[in-house]
């Protein structure tokens, strides 16, 4: 098959016209079964209820915090995320590595293990008095006293981040890693050709090359951080005093109440916030992907 | 390629580079497996050290004749192993006609598939629950795997359909000039080209499915169907936790993946596609 | 329009691996609908398991036309998988759950009534003081309560030798003068379970409530009174402020407590009778005592496990026969990790050590059911918010406790 005399510059995108009806069908009946269904049993329950929900939650005197805390965590999840996961995706690239399949394979350990586990050895890591980093700290002199990551209101709710991060970095190397090997190395040598050196290869080949990729990276973790309460409710169970609540905590605080009306209230609220991640992915995917074109 | 992040002689820094990525990495899971290894006393020693003081094979002893782990490590892979293939079948199909195919409503569709991914899997809990039960797949892992779906589905729907639309059509096209019909286009060009990018979908939901508890601890009641994360809380009673064991356990559930995942590296890289995309 | 070789093997393994899927459905389907209908199923938790094996067979001997079907959950799983199941209508015909979250089932009326159980052969007043009670609305006895405990006072001898303190304190005062004179170097006085289940928290700040003159009433809602909140509070978040309960609080749940007594760390606690067990088979000093309160004994919070009967069981008659043998004396006497229910299954040795006595006389003597209303429940996390204000040092005893009764009356209200 001569596909390689296809010059790279023709690249077009013509879409077919027509109903490609079997295609999506599957995946189509599985989301709307399994996921419209409730959003929309979820919007019904908020309206049945009479907003009643809505207000008790939005009447909790910490909800601001609250809030604002969901805010905080998801921003910082996701900035970090992405910061870790792309640096190591691009150092596990490099050709003057030995044994890169083991050392691809290591990096994955962090979101391979049990979430319960991972969040329980950074609570002992972390601990105050017990804890060893803070040792480590005290011993190197970096710091004067015990830094207390997990019960200081102030740093907490970084501390926890610190874990997410650590858990969902992996993932981000995983995605790309994949891009990246999909791009073709002729590209790199006529940017050098052109003169270009690391960072504006960095910028001007690489980062385009994978941005949808980044993009769904970005996404997903937004997405996880606005879910996930495992990190936050083994290691500090959204203490001291509410400094690393958010809002999947009050869900599923909510829940274990067997509180309904209340558990509708908060899904629908964190629907929305996640709607707006995923319109506005949608949007830039959209442009992405019309450029291309 | 790979020169751009450090040129030439930076041999030595690039190592020192990997040395920080896994210090980050492996530091903290240092913590668990070491902890595997300690007596119950040696774990909440104090003053705290990283090494047991006595090592001891007991956890281990611990998990694979006292509990349900070996097994629902089986059952983990099984259902992870489902949901991956299942959710790769359906997605490349949606992925790929969402990609190709310009139809109207097709925006909207592909949003409306991505909304899935954002609802709280508390809310979808009690719904999927009765599905399943109706279908009379409770406590199988096979009914677990369909409930799984739901998490991994939207999102890799997405991956998929951006992976496709990088490629070139004139790519497939060629291949259909050839002789070829379009599903031939699809095996022998989309297909190998994607392969990393579809490969790293399957290890996403797999270990979505992997992770999963709260499904898995209400569908699941007997050990012929419980997975891991649920199998581990064997370890803990209402006064107790024996970290010990979950540390073991722990590490028996982590190294099968590892291994499998160094096993699966060549398509990771995309070592087939080499020169596919060349142009 | 030929296929080629590897289009006909993809294809056929996406077809292969959905026909397998598809057949593995149909197969399970027809398994799984044929099972046999005359069955009574028990949930039943892992660490009951062994012995309930040994119950239902002899069950079954007794009553050779019902079998049971014993299914394995987890403490940590039991709660989720309960509610689930109650709310689908799919549910199993007896399930073995905490006490605390009965009464949130059978206000959604979703539990069988037990009443006719209770007679002759199980009198109520054989339970613990107003046990019974606590599960029973409007006539209805919704659980049958088997396992049954409180906290009492742990203590480490050697380091109340070292500190020179001949008794355990008996009251609030001793309490806090002899904590204070045992935090020294490594060691505190005591230490609070902030981490961890709120509720563990919020136990001990009711345990110093209802000490300090707050009730709960037979309908299981607390009745606070400021001054016993403050009095509470200040115990609690005001100690770990003060110092002479552990700093480290915020980071310790009851297993973290428990690991710093075996220590030597954490000189005295509230807590419950498994953690002496524990101590004992370490080889670690231990000895128990009443619960100080304001004057003298203080009170004990009950909490355990019960039997309940899905309203939804399609087999309630089989069902409440099984309950009715797991509550014999002798079956609770076996079946339990803290105390049996019955007074009269109590009488067997194992219950009778020396460090279960302080235990068995804070249960006969001094304790009441805790709440659990479910309204009580969803106040936990404010409350045990307010608590950690106060350890904090950002509000004063006072403020929180105000805060605390503000939060309660608003959850009651409604």
């Amino acid at each position: 098959m001569s596909v390689r005399n296809i010059p790279a510059g023709a690249v077009g995108r013509r879409r077919k016209a027509g109903h490609p009806v079997a295609l999506i069908v599957p995946a189509l009946l599985l989301t709307a079964v399994l996921m419209i269904v409730p959003i929309v049993t979820t919007v019904v329950r908020v309206v049945n209820d009479g907003g009643e929900g809505l207000s008790r939650l939005f009447d909790m005197p910490n909800i601001d915090t609250v809030l604002l805390n969901t805010l905080v965590w998801t921003v910082a999840a996701v900035a970090g995320g992405m910061v870790v996961g792309c640096f190591g995706a691009l150092v596990l690239q490099s050709k003057h590595l030995r044994g890169v399949a083991l050392w691809r394979a290591l990096v994955m350990v962090p979101w391979i293990i049990p979430g319960v586990v991972a969040a329980t050895i950074w609570r002992w890591t972390l601990s105050t008095d017990y804890g060893i980093l803070n040792q480590t700290l005290l011993d190197l002199g970096v710091i004067g006293e015990p830094v207390r990551w997990l019960s200081d209101p102030d740093v907490v709710l970084w501390a926890v981040a610190l874990i997410q991060i650590w858990v969902t970095a992996p993932f981000v190397m995983l995605m790309v890693s994949a891009a990246l090997s999909g791009i073709p190395e002729e590209r790199y040598e006529a940017a050098r050709l052109d003169g270009a050196g690391g960072r504006a290869i960095l910028w001007n080949i690489v980062l385009p090359a994978i941005r949808t990729t980044t993009g769904i990276c970005v996404l997903t973790l937004a997405i996880w951080a606005l879910n996930s309460f495992t990190i936050i409710y083994v290691t500090t169970s959204g203490g001291p005093a509410g400094a690393s609540t958010i809002l999947p905590i009050l869900l599923y605080q909510a829940f274990q109440n067997g509180d309904q009306t209340l558990v509708y209230a908060v899904a629908l609220v964190q629907l929305l916030i996640g709607a707006v991640f995923a319109v506005l992915f949608a949007r830039t995917m959209r442009t992405d992907l019309e450029e291309q074109s | 390629m790979k020169r751009f992040v450090l040129r030439g002689g930076s041999r030595a820094g690039i190592w020192v580079l990997l040395a920080m990525l896994m210090f980050w990495s492996l530091a903290p899971v240092a913590v668990m497996v070491f902890t595997s290894f300690k007596p119950r006393s040696d774990i909440f020693a104090v003053p705290t050290t990283l090494l047991p003081q006595t090592w001891t094979w007991d956890n281990y002893a611990t998990v694979f004749t006292d509990s349900s782990m070996p097994r629902a490590l089986f059952n983990s892979i099984v259902v992870g192993g489902l949901v991956a293939v299942a959710t790769l079948i359906f997605c490349f199909s949606a992925g790929y006609a969402l990609a190709r195919y310009r139809f109207r409503g097709s925006r909207p569709l592909a949003l409306v598939i991505l909304l899935g991914q954002v609802v709280p899997l508390t809310v979808v809990l009690l719904p999927l629950y009765q599905f399943v039960s109706r279908l009379q797949l409770l406590d199988t892992t096979i009914g677990l795997a369909f409930a799984h779906l739901a998490i991994t589905v939207p999102l890799v729907t997405w991956m998929v359909r951006n992976q496709i639309a990088a490629i070139p059509v004139e790519l497939e096209e060629a291949a259909q000039i050839d002789g070829g019909s379009r599903f031939d286009a699809v095996t022998y060009i989309t297909l190998p080209v994607c392969a990393p990018g579809l490969a790293a979908a399957g290890m996403f939901a797999f270990l979505q499915s992997w992770h999963e508890f709260l499904f898995a601890s209400v569908m699941t009641s007997s050990t012929e169907a419980r997975t891991a994360p649920v199998a581990l809380t064997e370890f803990s009673n209402e006064f107790n936790v024996d970290w010990g064991a979950t540390m073991a356990a722990s590490v028996v559930l982590t190294l099968p993946i590892v291994l499998l995942f160094v096993l699966m590296q060549r398509y990771f890289v995309g070592g087939l596609t080499g020169g596919a995309v060349k142009g | 329009m030929a296929v080629k070789a590897r289009t006909g093997i993809f294809l056929g393994v996406a077809g292969l691996t959905v026909a397998a899927i598809a057949a593995t459905v149909v197969v399970n389907v027809v398994q799984n609908s044929s099972g046999d209908e005359d069955v009574v199923t028990w949930w039943v938790p892992d660490w009951d398991y062994q012995t309930a094996v040994d119950l239902v067979a002899e069950f079954e001997r007794q009553h050779p036309d019902i079998s049971v079907e014993l299914v394995q959950t987890t403490g940590d799983t039991v709660a989720n998988r309960t509610s689930v199941a109650l709310d689908s209508g799919n549910v199993p015909d007896v399930i073995t759950e905490s006490i605390a979250r009965v009464r949130g089932y059978a206000d959604k009326g979703q539990l069988a009534d037990l009443s006719g159980l209770f007679g002759e052969d199980i009198p109520a007043d054989d339970f613990a003081p107003g046990l019974v009670d606590s599960l029973t609305i409007d006539g209805a006895t919704y659980a049958m309560p088997y396992r049954w405990a409180t906290n009492a006072l742990i203590y480490n001898p050697e380091l109340f030798e070292a500190a020179g303190i001949e008794e355990p304190p008996a009251t609030w005062d001793e309490f806090v003068e002899d904590a204070r004179a045992l935090t020294s170097g490594d060691a505190v006085g005591t230490a609070w379970p902030v981490q961890g289940d709120p509720s563990d928290l919020t136990l001990r700040f009711l345990e110093f409530a209802v000490s300090g003159g707050a009730t709960i009433n037979g309908d299981g809602i607390p009745e606070l009174t400021e001054e016993s909140s403050r009095a509470a509070v200040e115990m609690i978040g005001g100690a770990i402020a003060e110092g002479w309960a552990s700093p480290s609080s915020f980071e310790l749940d009851n297993t973290g407590i428990r690991e710093l007594f075996l220590q030597g760390r954490v000189a005295m606690y509230p807590g419950g009778v498994f953690d002496v067990d524990e101590a004992q088979a370490q080889g670690a000093p231990v000895a128990t005592a009443p619960l100080p309160g304001p004057e003298g004994p203080g009170t004990g919070l009950g909490v355990g496990w019960a039997y309940v009967v899905p309203e939804a069981s399609s087999h309630q008659d089989d069902a409440a026969e099984l309950v009715r043998f797991l509550a014999r004396p002798e079956s609770m006497a076996e079946l339990t990790l803290t105390f049996p229910a019955r007074t009269s299954a109590s009488e067997d040795a194992r219950f009778q050590t020396p460090e279960r006595v302080a235990y068995a006389g804070q249960l006969a003597e001094h304790s009441v059911p805790a709440p659990n209303d479910p309204r009580w429940t969803a106040s936990i996390q404010p409350v045990h918010d307010q608590i950690q204000e106060v350890a904090l040092g950002r509000e004063t005893p006072a403020e929180a406790a105000a805060n605390i009764q503000r939060i309660v009356d608003q959850a009651f209200a409604e």
